[in-house]
């Protein structure tokens, strides 16, 4: 079910956060559809157990080829 | 040759290539219906006469050399204004960049140009391909050729207003939650998203760079197709793009579904009974009928509900879209239209965790749905919603009334999607389906969109304003 809809404090603390200076015709619409989008986000949190992994997962940049083939040298050189 | 128009793309190609039309006709042709028509359909921001003539007269004269180059070669094409062309401004339909100048040719260009294609001039966007039809703005939205009065869909509401004109036999637009694929439903078109990374986004003004792709608006499903052989392609300077060869999926026009296996994604628009019109419903059935009578396997799917797709989508788009505006909203604002506003703002009103939330989900549904495609090569769905609407119904204020997208769950998972006409409802306003397929199988998604559309055979059927009766 989607949240209330928020207080105008509530909401101006929100606005005040992303920097922006609305109009009051701006500020009420948007408070007016704010409903609609913790509608959307309330339907992103779904069961999930602590072990689950994150969309995204990040993979550290390979090293070049030009970078192990120096690496290789210099390993080489060493022996 | 009279009605040029008519011929749609394949067609004017094969002429083209054996001589027997001129890229300098063929775009004389179009020119003239382009000048003529779009003080009505308002589909162009500005129409290159010149720069198009003269580019037909150098592809007439590379063909008369036997320097043919393939199926695009003096084909004109119309491009979103939110895509860049060398020399030319790329307003993206706002106030905010109405004179910025494009210094390079985007990717999308560069390859239709190697290809031999012809730019006939810039298409209306909804504002940063997001606003809605805002008579606000400087240009003003584009009328819909089956009536004026109707909207587009957008945001590539000027490439769908341009192609069902006739006024140019391919448009691209661009897609991030069915910008492509909503004005070719409701303006009667074949309309391909394909796969995240196809086709290069370098040079296209961002909105929501995980989900955005270009795709070909055409007539036909061949059409489509040869555009897309032109498009598609690797390219080292888009971190998304994809190594992956371009295929000739023209062929598949004549393939059949002869053994595919075929999912419908009733759950969709059975779960949300209000959220579809009936007519709507009726054409995924009737698509549905037609695969099944051409020899696929049908079977039923079912994945999560579309308001979880939807939702993933949205909070993701909101939140990119509101990372690369975040400085002229907070400098510029008054410079937006009432529509750009109010679909830009939610992004500045979630929380980091909303938008790794979104992400997390999004991971989950594209699990979901590559196993239900283990058993499928292709899912039918819904559309649209229905058929276009009243321009005048859509005031500022009703995008955010959680009004449902069928197109989107697929730029979420980053699969090929396209929309396939399947004739007009009594008011003759077309009706549409969506065909979606694996990651990178374009060809089998042209299969089954050829079907339907040779059953169906609405391909004849013209809006009056492009018949010449308006």
């Amino acid at each position: 079910m989607p949240s209330e809809t928020i207080s105008r404090e509530e909401f101006s603390v929100l606005v005040d956060r992303a920097g922006l200076k609305l109009d009051e015709a701006q500020f009420e619409a948007m408070r007016g559809s704010y409903v609609h989008i913790r509608a959307l986000t309330d339907l992103l949190r779904v069961p999930r157990s602590r072990k689950t992994e994150g969309a995204h997962v990040f993979h550290a940049p390979m090293p070049s080829a030009d970078k192990q083939s120096a690496s290789a040298d210099t390993s080489i050189s060493k022996e | 040759m009279s009605e040029i128009w008519k011929l749609g793309l394949a067609e004017t190609a094969r002429l083209i290539e054996t001589r027997e039309i001129s890229p300098v006709e063929v775009v004389d042709h179009y020119l003239d219906r382009a000048n003529a028509l779009n003080p009505a359909v308002n589909c162009y921001v500005r129409i290159e006469d010149d720069s198009a003539r003269a580019s037909a007269k150098v592809a007439e004269a590379e063909i008369m050399a036997g320097r043919y180059k393939g199926a695009m070669h003096g084909i004109p094409y119309a491009l979103k204004d939110i895509i860049d062309v060398a020399g030319l401004p790329t307003t993206n339909g706002s106030r905010l960049t109405l004179n910025d100048i494009a210094t390079e040719d985007s990717a999308v260009v560069e390859r239709l140009s190697a290809a031999g294609s012809i730019l006939l001039g810039k298409a209306e966007t909804q504002e940063f391909a997001i606003g809605g039809p805002d008579f606000s703005l400087p240009h003003g939205p584009a009328r819909n050729p089956w009536d004026l009065d109707r909207f587009t869909g957008g945001s590539s509401s000027g490439s769908g207003s341009a192609v069902a004109a006739a006024t140019v036999p391919l448009a691209i637009g661009t897609d991030t939650g069915g910008s492509v694929r909503t004005p070719s439903a409701y303006c009667g078109l074949v309309g391909m998203k394909p796969t995240y990374g196809r086709i290069s986004r370098r040079g296209i003004t961002q909105q929501a760079y995980s989900l955005e792709t270009a795709g070909p608006m055409t007539w036909t499903v061949k059409d489509n197709a040869i555009a897309l052989e032109a498009l598609a392609g690797y390219d080292r300077l888009d971190p998304a793009s994809a190594d992956i060869a371009p295929q000739a999926w023209s062929m598949a026009v004549d393939m059949g579904v002869k053994a595919m296996k075929i999912g419908l994604v009733r759950n969709f628009h059975e779960q949300e009974p209000d959220g579809f019109s009936d007519e709507i419903v009726s054409a995924f059935e009737l698509a549905a009928k037609v695969l099944k009578d051409a020899g696929a396997e049908i079977v039923e799917v079912e994945l999560s509900p579309l308001r979880h797709y939807f939702a993933a989508q949205r909070v993701i788009m909101y939140g990119e879209a509101a990372a690369f505006h975040e400085d002229d909203f907070r400098s510029n604002l008054h410079l937006y239209g009432p529509y750009a506003i109010e679909r830009f703002l939610p992004g500045f009103l979630l929380t980091a965790a909303d938008y790794v939330q979104a992400s997390r989900r999004r991971g989950e549904l594209i699990r979901e749905l590559k196993e239900a495609m283990c058993e499928v090569d292709l899912l039918l769905v819904v559309g649209a919603v229905g058929a276009a609407p009243l321009i005048k119904g859509i005031e500022p204020g009703s995008l955010l009334n959680g009004t449902l997208s069928a197109n989107a769950p697929f730029n979420l998972t980053g699969s090929p999607a396209m929309i396939v006409p399947t004739g007009l409802n009594p008011s003759g306003l077309p009706l549409a389906v969506q065909i979606v397929g694996r990651h990178f199988d374009e060809f089998s998604v042209y299969q089954a969109a050829q079907v339907i559309e040779t059953a169906v055979g609405c391909r004849n059927m013209y809006p009056e304003i492009t018949a010449g009766k308006c």
